[in-house]
């Protein structure tokens, strides 16, 4: 399956720079949450990869093609995107057939995803009628429509009851299971977390982190953060003195059960450099609320 | 199926479920042939009190077909909403996701409504005209369509309407709103003849005849116009020329923003 690369990428709204020389991979296999206060530059994101808007710098590559190189793009890549993509007057089914029709599939494909989202019922019906649910659903069937290996979903949960969120929630998890590429934008770290395996934070347009989600949400305050070049040694030295290791990166580990100072001078007597050792006060969550909250009260 | 045809289809589709452009098209047939009807009728009934330079110019051809005038806003505004409406509902954005390169998709759009409104043109033109021979019978002259320019000049107007949808899709794509491209539409369809009347005559008759309005007056006769004024053919070509000049200004906005 084809894997999301994205490579310094930089967009401009004006002078002020939405997107900043981004850099991360959304893999394969897994559901990668997009996570950022609103107005970080998720959507800009989503849409740069989609080659709707044009990117002043830098490359947004599906599968080591851009967007605009595949053939026929709906079929290797679905998204569902936050801002309305459809007209009023036309009714669901139509919607997805001009759709299958200008990516050579039958119209049995779209019965089957009418049915599939829960829309067979409304399917003839003009979707400027349809409730903010029903539209997300006709959005998630709009995505899935040429069976594509990338799906790309902008805050899906949006106007969702808690079932549409619970039956959003599995689908992403079986699309997934499926080896597909999924990725998943929030401003609610709550939200993304329970879905996702893998986070990639971004604030006005910058990474701010990109791991797995368990690292992230660990919110016991006392562990401690431990760069060395002897990661492996270090961690099974740590691990016998009874202390809990979390790899996080080719450098450094999250331990936690012990103290800084314990850690340090049980590196010194096993003769292993330490090059960092940081105890962590608060947990990237609250560290993540905290961004959302400072930048809400600027704005 | 190569990508131009699958764009195609599903432009077909997108014509075909909206109501907005079923009514456009609606009102392209009533308005060009019942108002060109109308007008035939009132110009039968008044025949023999018009003046000897009205009865000496009199071309029942281009008479029949004065429907057109009325048609060309509807067949505007259709061209318009076929890329405005996308770009106002959102829909653009599914649309370029499906064809990314959009120049196929922009093409696809201007072969389906150019086609759907020349072959509607054609036939409303030729509706017009025998509709206008047989009201004009027994108190005027009439043409047959065998005549000399006869078919040239109702075919002609046909393709006139399907330029202008074509002129309208290109503005739309450029400008993006509705409301401005029709308005834009209008100011060189309408507005400008207008205040091109109040020129002093010479520098009116060398700039009036590039109008499209004019242009398709002079085509539309099976007489020949005025000498200041563009043949049929010439005239044609102008025409042509200003609805390339419309796509690929829109073709060049379009390729090159964010949508």
């Amino acid at each position: 399956m084809d894997a999301i690369e994205i490579q310094h990428l930089t967009k401009k709204f004006g002078d002020k720079l939405a997107v900043d020389d981004l850099t991360f991979t959304v893999q394969p296999g897994r559901v990668t949450g997009f996570l950022g206060p609103n107005g970080a530059g998720k959507s800009t994101t989503m849409r740069l990869m989609l080659g709707l808007d044009r990117a002043d710098g830098g490359t947004a590559r599906i599968g080591g093609l851009a967007y605009r190189d595949l053939p026929m793009p709906l079929r290797r890549v679905g998204a569902l995107l936050e801002a309305k993509a459809l007209h009023p007057g036309r009714s669901a089914r139509e919607h997805l057939r001009y759709l299958a029709a200008s990516q050579d599939i039958g119209d049995g494909r779209v019965d089957e995803l009418l049915e599939l989202v829960g829309l067979a019922d409304a399917a003839d019906r003009r979707v400027g009628g349809f409730s903010l649910g029903m539209g997300q659903r006709l959005g998630v069937a709009t995505a899935l429509l040429g069976d594509p290996g990338v799906v790309i979903l902008d805050e899906p949960v949006n106007g969702l009851d808690i079932e549409g969120v619970r039956w959003i929630r599995e689908l992403l998890r079986s699309l997934a299971d499926e080896g597909r590429t999924v990725l998943l934008s929030s401003h609610l770290l709550a939200e993304v977390s329970v879905t996702a395996d893998h986070l990639v934070v971004i604030q006005q347009g910058r990474l701010v982190a990109d791991c797995p989600t368990g690292q992230l949400i660990n919110d016991d305050a006392g562990t401690v953060l431990v760069v060395t070049p002897q990661r492996d040694r270090l961690g099974d030295a740590l691990t016998q003195a009874g202390a809990a290791v979390e790899v996080c990166d080719v450098d450094s580990l999250v331990v936690s059960g012990l103290t800084a100072a314990q850690i340090g001078d049980l590196a010194l007597s096993a003769r292993l450099a330490v090059h960092e050792l940081t105890p962590r006060q608060t947990s990237l969550e609250e560290a993540f609320l905290e961004l959302t909250e400072s930048l809400r009260s600027t704005s | 199926m190569t990508e131009l045809r699958r764009l195609m289809r599903a432009e077909w589709i997108k014509l075909r479920s909206l109501r907005s452009t079923k009514w456009t098209l609606v009102a392209l047939v009533l308005t060009t042939v019942g108002l060109g009807a109308l007008i035939s009728a009132e110009t039968a009934a008044h025949w023999s009190h018009s003046s000897l330079i009205d009865k000496r110019t009199w071309d029942p051809t281009n008479s029949s077909l004065a429907g057109t005038a009325f048609g060309e806003l509807a067949v505007a505004v259709l061209g318009v909403l076929a890329i405005t409406a996308e770009y106002s509902s959102g829909t653009i954005r599914s649309s370029v996701a499906a064809a990314p390169r959009r120049t196929p998709l922009l093409v696809a759009k201007a072969l389906v409504f150019g086609g759907v409104s020349l072959a509607i043109g054609e036939l409303i033109s030729f509706v017009s005209y025998f509709i206008g021979q047989s009201l004009f019978s027994g108190h005027a002259p009439i043409s047959h369509i065998g005549d000399p320019g006869v078919i040239r000049a109702v075919a002609m107007t046909g393709g006139y309407l399907a330029l202008v949808c074509l002129m309208a899709l290109g503005i739309g794509t450029a400008l993006r709103h509705t409301a401005g491209a029709i308005a834009a539409l209008v100011g060189v369809l309408i507005v400008l003849p207008s205040v091109f009347a109040a020129l002093p005559t010479g520098l009116q008759n060398a700039v009036e005849r590039f109008m499209p309005e004019q242009i398709a007056a002079s085509s539309t006769g099976a007489v020949l116009p005025e000498a200041h004024y563009f043949g049929p053919w010439t005239g044609l070509g102008i025409l042509l020329l200003y609805a390339a000049i419309a796509m690929g200004a829109g073709m060049w906005r379009f390729t090159r923003r964010d949508v």
